[in-house]
């Protein structure tokens, strides 16, 4: 193997498979990025073996062939050498991997890339074009209600569904739910239902441009793999096995008390207020009364802090409380000017929607609290 | 000036609350525990002195009471009557001192401390109370008065039944000292034995015996009974305020190994304490594990929960883990204890999924209701079996400090 290509789009290129690259492994090849030089391009590969990330680059190859190097040890030096471009050499008897640039020569020990794990392609099964900016606001919006919490795995995915004419993406950690909710075409088939780990998916965000430019999502005919593919870049992710909770059950048809308001407004206060419930579980109570919204928060040892928000307030006059957390993560990344909040009771599920659309909603279980 | 520290104690409480409800049985032998049923197993939660006559005690097996004692009257706890009893007792008590710290439904200290200006010479004031407890509820009580609680509990203890027994200040430790081991609370059989080793019988005795040989017996606890032995006692008359946690333990009877067993002893206190915790509406971020092997080998281990909980399954889950993973197999076990710290007003996440905390949380609330209107026994979860030395007037002392029973 002998290639030639600049040091920035290598650099770059493994930037971002690297993000697939185990942090703690038995496994030491797991640590290293596989790259094959063929023609004209220069294939880099990772994978933890719940994802697989892969980029090729443009590169001026002499030789094909293919290696693999600690991803670690080649990021940090590639992003860090000043020199224009890099050429790469194999030695396949000590496989080690020469890199010599304009200051630089090095000399990478590398392991046989026989050894590295398979990372396939979605070259079959079901296939959605879907536009990179709208998966990547879809992920950003309910990846936040994934649970991180191990013992209940099916929660820590966003379960998906493939429907005709629109995607759903919902998930939710038992206190929240998020579910977006994306247009394409219809393609006559019947619905597919899939569990990605919200882990793969946020580093699928991260790799996705906010553009118009297309990216594709594949389930594999098994349904046990998804792949998404956005220009030269591909991410595959294990699906996660199980059956996921039916969430639609829980999103209230009728709400009795509806507030509309500045999004920035309830962030802004709703962080000031929530400073003196950090420790009382970082509860803060929202009071609508009198066509005024007031929220306040206290800990009996700290002190509290009351604020009135301006607001439109229609319905009955209500208290309930929140884990401020869940109320300031889907301000962040809800994507409208205006919201609207949506409450039955201090018991039940609380709402929030983005004004003048209707492809998102966030529901919030409240905590309840003596009042 | 020397405090005036009053011990007051009922005297036979549930048995004689049964005499008081039952006047055929007054003069006979009662004995209150388990359901009434023949043939049960459960324990004595108490005796009259009828019964005591026969060498009934509390805590023993109902079969062996019902040996020693066939003639007996065995009639199931009523603790709604004892709570009843307690408050009309305790409604007296707060005539003759704003500060009182109940210790049980029948039993309780007072600081007197400077009110004989007000209500005159102690052994008046103790004879006094005495009288009007017998007058208005038909209860006797003993009394003792000292400097501090530990000499106040040794002295009321000293004449039951109605004993009353003042040590002035000064002589404290002339009081105690010709009194067996026995007699010094906090003095159990383990530690008796220990101390018999060393010769040593009365507390006299113990209290000439180096501190330093105690802490090296005992840890920190042998200074303690140090002092003790010496009537020296600092600590204050403490009227409940809000618990800083709830805790339950049981010592066995007998050491044991089956871990089954100790863990469900384990779930059932724990239980017990969820119960009482939501009795005072708050909720706990910590559970604690307590594990004692052999005398003075004592382990405590901590959990913290992610978000305050009052509720049952919350809380077992995060025991049970902690009994899982520090229960040493092999290792026989002598008491175990189980409780909630870290208390705070529930903040409660509510859930969203198949409808958890909704009806799982009325149900705890539900149980609460039965057991509190037939008692501890009424119900219980299939893993939590009922255990055998459940100490009832521990549980009597959240049913007082929260106020209503």
């Amino acid at each position: 193997m002998r290639v030639t290509c600049s040091t920035q789009n290598l650099g770059q290129g493994l930037h971002i498979v690297s993000r697939a690259v185990s942090s703690r492994t038995t496994l030491p090849i797991l640590n290293n990025v596989l790259m094959e030089a063929t023609p004209g391009k220069l294939r880099l590969t990772a994978t933890n073996l719940e994802i697989g990330i892969k980029q090729a680059i443009d590169a001026e190859v002499q030789e094909e062939g293919s290696i693999t190097v600690p991803a670690r040890l080649l990021t940090d030096y590639v992003s860090a050498n000043p020199d224009a471009s890099i050429s790469m050499t194999l030695d396949k008897k000590n496989q080690s991997l020469k890199l010599k640039s304009e200051h630089f020569d090095a000399d990478i020990r590398g392991i046989d890339p026989a050894d590295f794990p398979p990372v396939p392609s979605g070259t079959e099964g079901r296939k959605v074009q879907l536009s990179q900016a709208d998966l990547k606001d879809a992920i950003e919006q309910t990846v936040i209600a994934a649970s991180s919490d191990e013992g209940r795995p099916v929660l820590t995915g966003v379960y998906a569904q493939l429907n005709g004419g629109h995607v759903t993406f919902a998930a939710t950690d038992g206190h929240r739910l998020a579910v977006k909710t994306l247009a394409v075409p219809a393609d006559g088939q019947q619905p597919d239902t899939m569990v990605i780990p919200a882990r793969a998916l946020a580093e699928l965000s991260r790799i996705l441009k906010g553009g118009s430019e297309q990216v594709d999502l594949t389930v594999a005919p098994q349904k046990n793999q998804v792949f998404f593919k956005a220009g030269d870049v591909e991410l595959m992710s294990r699906l996660i096995e199980g059956t996921y909770p039916n969430y639609k059950q829980v999103i209230p048809n009728d709400t009795t008390t509806t507030i509309t308001l500045k999004t920035q407004d309830l962030l802004t206060t709703t962080k000031v207020v929530s400073l003196f419930a950090r420790d009382a579980a970082n509860v803060v109570k929202f009071k609508a009364e009198g066509g005024k919204l007031t929220l306040t928060a206290n800990t009996s040892e700290v002190g509290q802090n009351t604020a009135d928000v301006e607001a439109k307030i229609d319905g009955n006059d209500l208290q309930v409380a929140f884990n401020a957390k869940y109320v300031l993560d889907v301000l962040g990344i809800i994507g409208a000017d205006e919201v609207t909040l949506g409450f039955t009771g201090p018991l039940n599920p609380g709402m929030i929607k983005p004004v003048g659309k209707d492809d998102y909603l966030y529901i919030i279980m409240p905590v309840r609290v003596a009042m | 000036m020397a405090r005036v520290v009053m011990h007051v104690d009922l005297d036979a409480f549930y048995a004689s609350v049964e005499q008081l409800k039952h006047p055929e049985l007054r003069g006979q032998p009662v004995i209150v525990g388990g359901l009434g049923l023949a043939g049960e197993r459960g324990v004595v939660a108490a005796a009259s002195y009828e019964a005591r006559a026969f060498g009934v005690r509390s805590a023993m097996p109902l079969t062996r009471a019902r040996r020693l004692c066939p003639q007996g009257n065995f009639v199931p706890a009523d603790f709604a009557a004892y709570r009843q009893a307690s408050r009309e007792v305790f409604r007296i008590l707060t005539d003759y001192s704003p500060t009182i710290e109940p210790l049980s439904l029948d039993e309780a200290y007072l600081d007197l401390t400077g009110s004989e200006a007000l209500l005159g010479p102690i052994a008046q004031v103790a004879a006094g109370l005495q009288a009007r407890v017998r007058s208005e509820c038909g209860l006797d009580i003993s009394v003792g008065v000292a400097t501090g609680k530990v000499v106040a509990k040794v002295a009321s203890d000293l004449r039951k039944p109605r004993g009353l027994v003042i040590v002035p200040a000064g002589q404290e430790a002339g009081f105690l000292a010709p009194l067996p081991l026995s007699r010094l609370p906090g003095c159990g059989p383990a530690t008796i034995a220990r101390l018999e080793s060393f010769g040593i019988r009365t507390i006299g005795q113990l209290a000439d015996m180096s501190e330093p040989l105690l802490g090296e017996l005992f840890g920190k606890y042998g200074r303690v009974l140090h002092a003790h032995a010496r009537g020296i006692d600092p600590t204050l008359v403490e009227p409940p305020g809000e618990p800083k946690s709830i805790s339950r333990e049981v010592t066995f009877e007998r050491d044991l190994l089956d871990q089954g067993e100790i863990l469900s002893t384990g779930r059932s206190l724990l239980l017990d304490v969820a119960e009482s915790l939501r009795g005072q509406g708050l909720a706990a971020r910590t559970v604690t594990l307590k594990l004692r092997y052999q005398p003075f080998d004592t382990h405590s281990r901590q959990a913290t929960l992610p978000v305050a909980s009052d509720r049952d399954d919350a809380l077992l889950e995060a025991f049970v883990k902690l009994v899982r993973e520090h229960l040493e197999p092999g290792r026989p076990v002598r008491l175990i204890g189980a409780g909630v710290a870290n208390l705070e007003a529930p903040a409660i996440q509510l859930d969203l999924l198949e409808a958890r905390s909704g009806p799982r949380s009325g149900l705890d609330a539900q149980l609460d209701r039965l057991r509190q209107r037939f008692g501890p026994t009424a119900i219980s979860r299939g893993t939590a079996v009922q255990h055998q030395q459940k100490d009832f007037r521990r549980d009597d002392i959240d049913a007082v400090s929260s106020g209503d029973g």
